[in-house]
């Protein structure tokens, strides 16, 4: 009695596509930074259950590049958040619209 | 009993995501995605990828996430975020997850039939540390390595950013 891949593949592809909405849905730069973390994620999963049922251990390598991909992209986006927040007192992507501070 | 475990931890994934995307108030969002993280992390689990699992907790739901919880604290966004901000493009969002849907479903049917509905046999060594150890220091040292440059990279580049000084001097 295993779960059957198209289930795995299911919740990565119902993941990626609630992070995918997230994105585009909402205008808070933290939460669509979020957002974008949960689309990883969801990738991750299909690395990782192609990798079970393919009894090769490399998708599980990739899944931990994606990881620390996700760690520097936390990292900068976090940084840019901060100074856009320094610069514009607002983190409304439909407010930061000039490109000349 | 495992099917019965990952319905479990995929509904809670499912609603806990839903909610990181819904909340008001950022560290909502914050708290649900680490509760989707440790969901994900049972998942890995159930799919032998121990050594994935435990970097899931070490590093997303703790490295990452308190890196967004301490910026959303420092910001004070709790307070501000009242409202909930969407923008007029729910429509394009749909649109896109549609997309993907599609995308989904054609490479599910044409994939099915090449691999097993059931996981073939592994050894003991699969998703442990010494199993994908010897991948990761092996096979694939040299993106391991690039790995390790470009998050030194990108700890630079956001003490660079994050800088005040850094904004001063462009205008």
């Amino acid at each position: 009695m295993t779960t059957p891949l198209s289930w795995y593949l299911l919740l990565s592809f119902a993941l990626f596509s609630i992070g995918l909405l997230g994105l585009v849905i909402r205008r808070n730069l933290v939460v669509m930074l979020m957002a974008m973390e949960l689309m990883l994620n969801g990738s991750n999963l299909a690395l990782v259950a192609y990798s079970r049922f393919r009894g090769d251990e490399a998708g599980q390598v990739m899944a931990f590049f994606v990881m620390a991909l996700a760690a520097a992209e936390a990292a900068i986006g976090l940084a840019l958040v901060l100074a856009i927040y320094r610069h514009f007192k607002t983190l409304d992507v439909d407010r930061v619209n000039r490109l000349n501070g | 009993m495992e099917q019965i475990l990952f319905a479990i931890l995929a509904a809670v994934a499912l609603v806990s995501g839903l909610a990181t995307i819904a909340w008001r108030s950022p560290l909502r969002s914050a708290f649900s995605l680490i509760i989707c993280l440790f969901a994900l992390a049972g998942i890995f689990v159930t799919l032998l990828a121990h050594f994935l699992a435990a970097m899931q907790l070490l590093v997303y739901a703790g490295a990452i996430m308190v890196l967004f919880v301490f910026v959303i604290m420092l910001l004070d966004l709790s307070e501000r975020g009242r409202e909930l901000q969407v923008s007029m493009l729910p429509v394009l969002g749909v649109l896109a997850v549609l997309a993907v849907a599609g995308k989904f479903a054609k490479t599910v049917i044409s994939s099915h039939g090449l691999l097993a509905d059931v996981p073939p046999a592994v050894p003991d060594t699969f998703g442990t540390i010494p199993g994908v150890a010897e991948l990761l220091l092996g096979q694939f040292l040299l993106p391991f390595e690039l790995v390790s440059l470009l998050l030194l990279v990108a700890v630079v580049g956001a003490v660079v950013v994050a800088r005040r000084r850094f904004w001063r001097e462009g205008k």
